[in-house]
């Protein structure tokens, strides 16, 4: 891929914007909450945006494009029954306990709700997590930064590196929220242009149906039997695995995601913003997979495009947006999808380093290292800790380069820590009787049933570990589905068992934290614009959606 | 505060507006993209003029941006 001036001058004005956003939003930060919160106080278009585009980083943009080539359409379940579902429930049934208990985080919910240990153990895995996934963010960025272009890997990386930590040390949450917004509209802009013109050269849906193999262009179609669809999965699982514990336990209990509701400037506002965010997130896949299986048409087509090859001479599916952008985009349009790219690693990166920097001064300092302290000294902390989140972003991108396998490792050890998570919530929420030791082993019990899954099965040459192998999944992907669902269901039985020894909190304590206890409709929420009504209006239209691509 | 300096707090306080922001960018980006397309008018893909018409659509977006964006709001 050559770039031509026009294309470094779209990136430099890029760069010059997103400096400018924090240079100018720093104007309005004072307190600790107005940097790690943004004072509660954005409205609720540019909450919904970064709802959404806090999720739509490099990995989802470019792995979503990857696996429509792979999967086909069947890739849109990530969206329509792995996300859409989950969001409703949030907006709905979770945000009242979330924005109503006042919490600066998800695990300080967990405290208000259980006890001390089980905000820990949340919040030192949370806070592990995103610095290193911003840290992966980081590497796949310089990796394909390199691969495409043939940057310098260290240069990608500091400059990288060193444009999100100007603007989010400058102004914190509110920083990295507008250049999530403003990454939202490039990357839809960005590729847009390349969806209309592929179509027009496969000659439309119909051209796609009629090159690539039937079951890549049928969402449904196959799932009753694993071996007779591209996932490998059956309908079973994947509506339990992927649309229930994985999508909720991401949704509704990831703090990335969550504090961008959070912010918003009322609890009717928070309600709304997962609501509405889910509007153009049920067409994402447009924008996101539909590239994939366009790709694969033209190739099948005679055209002259090939997918790009690994070494080893199998597919990279990795680099199919990447090489649809330089066969389809003249100069000047190449620059902003290539700018598109930089910005959803970068952005990725700000959420991961924004999260991280709350849950590390409320949850880790503030809990354990200093309880009291000026509000001024709680700022400077959140912006050391925004700064220490980076530099262990880099140190995790070097390491990723040398040990590509440790990053493989730490990320299913994550997977094993989050699979449970929703268990804890869903009871904490909705079942008063639950005790903050049913939560704490309920939680490990949860990631030990996940371990012992992954040990004891097969896909695709993972797993097995424990030398005994009791079950062969058909996919890694259904090994993946099965591991969320043992964690979930041993968590959740185990949290009840263990409750039931223990002595649950009194009412009065429980009062806004959980269902039964707390009043949510009022008035204004059953009107048209109410929660209730956008939540019935985005299941409609996703059931339809998935009934269009049965 | 002299013109100058008033000029430019106007400016800061317009581009607080995240709408401001976005519309100046998608703003300039479609004028580039014109401009690139003016400038190589043989650049045509799939019987599309390619960088003409996202550049048209970027600027008009922005252009609305602009307009919708009021001083010192969100």
């Amino acid at each position: 891929m050559k770039l031509q001036w026009i294309d470094y001058l779209i990136i430099c004005i890029y760069f010059v914007f997103v400096l400018g956003i924090g240079f100018l939003v720093k104007r309005r930060v004072k307190t600790s909450s107005d940097f790690l919160l943004s004072g509660r106080s954005i409205p609720l278009w540019i909450t919904s945006l970064a709802f959404i585009s806090a999720n739509l980083g490099a990995q989802e943009v470019i792995g979503m494009a990857a696996s429509g080539a792979k999967y086909g359409i069947m890739t849109s379940h990530f969206y329509w029954v792995g996300a859409i579902p989950a969001m409703v429930f949030l907006g709905i049934f979770m945000m009242p306990f979330y924005y109503g208990s006042r919490a600066r985080s998800v695990p300080e919910y967990l405290v208000l709700r259980f006890d001390e240990k089980t905000r820990g153990l949340n919040a030192i895995s949370f806070a592990a997590m995103t610095v290193f996934s911003s840290g992966v963010s980081l590497y796949a960025l310089a990796l394909l930064l390199q691969t495409l272009l043939g940057w310098s890997f260290d240069t990608s990386i500091w400059i990288a590196a060193g444009i999100v930590m100007i603007y989010t040390v400058l102004g914190g949450l509110t920083s990295a929220v507008y250049n999530e917004v403003l990454q939202f509209f490039l990357i839809v802009m960005g590729i847009i242009p390349l969806v209309w013109v592929g179509l027009k050269n496969v000659h439309g849906w119909s051209g796609i149906v009629s090159s690539v193999p039937e079951n890549l262009t049928h969402a449904w179609k196959g799932l009753g039997d694993a071996s007779q669809n591209p996932m490998g999965v059956t309908a079973g699982s994947m509506i339990m695995g992927l649309g229930f514990v994985l999508s909720f336990g991401y949704w509704c209990t990831d703090f990335l995601v969550v504090q961008r509701a959070m912010i918003a400037k009322d609890m009717s506002a928070a309600r709304r913003t997962p609501l509405i965010a889910a509007f153009p997130k049920m067409f994402l896949p447009l924008v996101v997979i539909l590239p994939g299986l366009i790709a694969l048409a033209l190739e099948k087509s005679g055209s002259g495009f090939h997918l790009p090859l690994k070494h080893d001479g199998r597919v990279d599916y990795d680099l199919t947006l990447p090489s649809l952008l330089a066969h389809y985009y003249p100069s000047g349009l190449l620059g902003v999808g290539l700018t598109a790219l930089l910005a959803s690693f970068m952005s990725g990166m700000a959420g991961n380093v924004t999260a991280f920097n709350s849950v590390f001064t409320y949850d880790i300092y503030q809990a354990y290292i200093k309880k009291t302290a000026p509000d001024s000294h709680y700022l400077k902390v959140g912006r050391l800790a925004t700064i220490f989140g980076i530099v262990i972003s880099i140190l995790t991108a070097y390491l990723a380069r040398s040990f590509n396998n440790i990053m493989d490792l730490l990320q299913l050890v994550f997977g094993f820590v989050n699979a449970p998570l929703f268990a804890t919530f869903l009871l904490g929420m909705f079942w008063k009787r639950a005790t903050g030791n049913g939560a704490f082993f309920g939680l490990l019990l949860g990631t030990l049933a996940a371990t012992l899954t992954h040990g004891l099965s097969v896909a695709e040459g993972k797993g097995g570990w424990l030398g005994h192998v009791v079950v062969q999944y058909g996919s890694s992907m259904s090994q993946a589905f099965w591991i969320a669902i043992n964690a979930w269901t041993v968590c959740f039985v185990s949290t009840i068992l263990i409750s039931f020894f223990g002595k649950p909190k009194s009412d009065s304590d429980l009062k806004g934290l959980v269902y039964s206890l707390t009043k949510i409709e009022t008035k204004s929420d059953r009107g048209l614009k109410g929660p209730l009504f956008l939540g019935a209006v985005v299941l409609l239209m996703t059931a339809i959606l998935n009934f269009l691509f049965v | 505060m002299s013109g100058k300096s008033k000029l430019l707090t106007l400016f800061l306080d317009r581009f607080a507006d995240l709408r401001f922001a976005i519309g100046l960018f998608f703003s300039i980006i479609g004028i580039l993209l014109l401009a690139a397309s003016l400038l190589n008018p043989n650049d045509v893909v799939v019987g599309i003029r390619l960088n003409f018409v996202a550049g048209a659509f970027m600027g008009v977006f922005g252009a609305l941006m602009l307009l919708s964006s009021h001083p010192e709001k969100h």
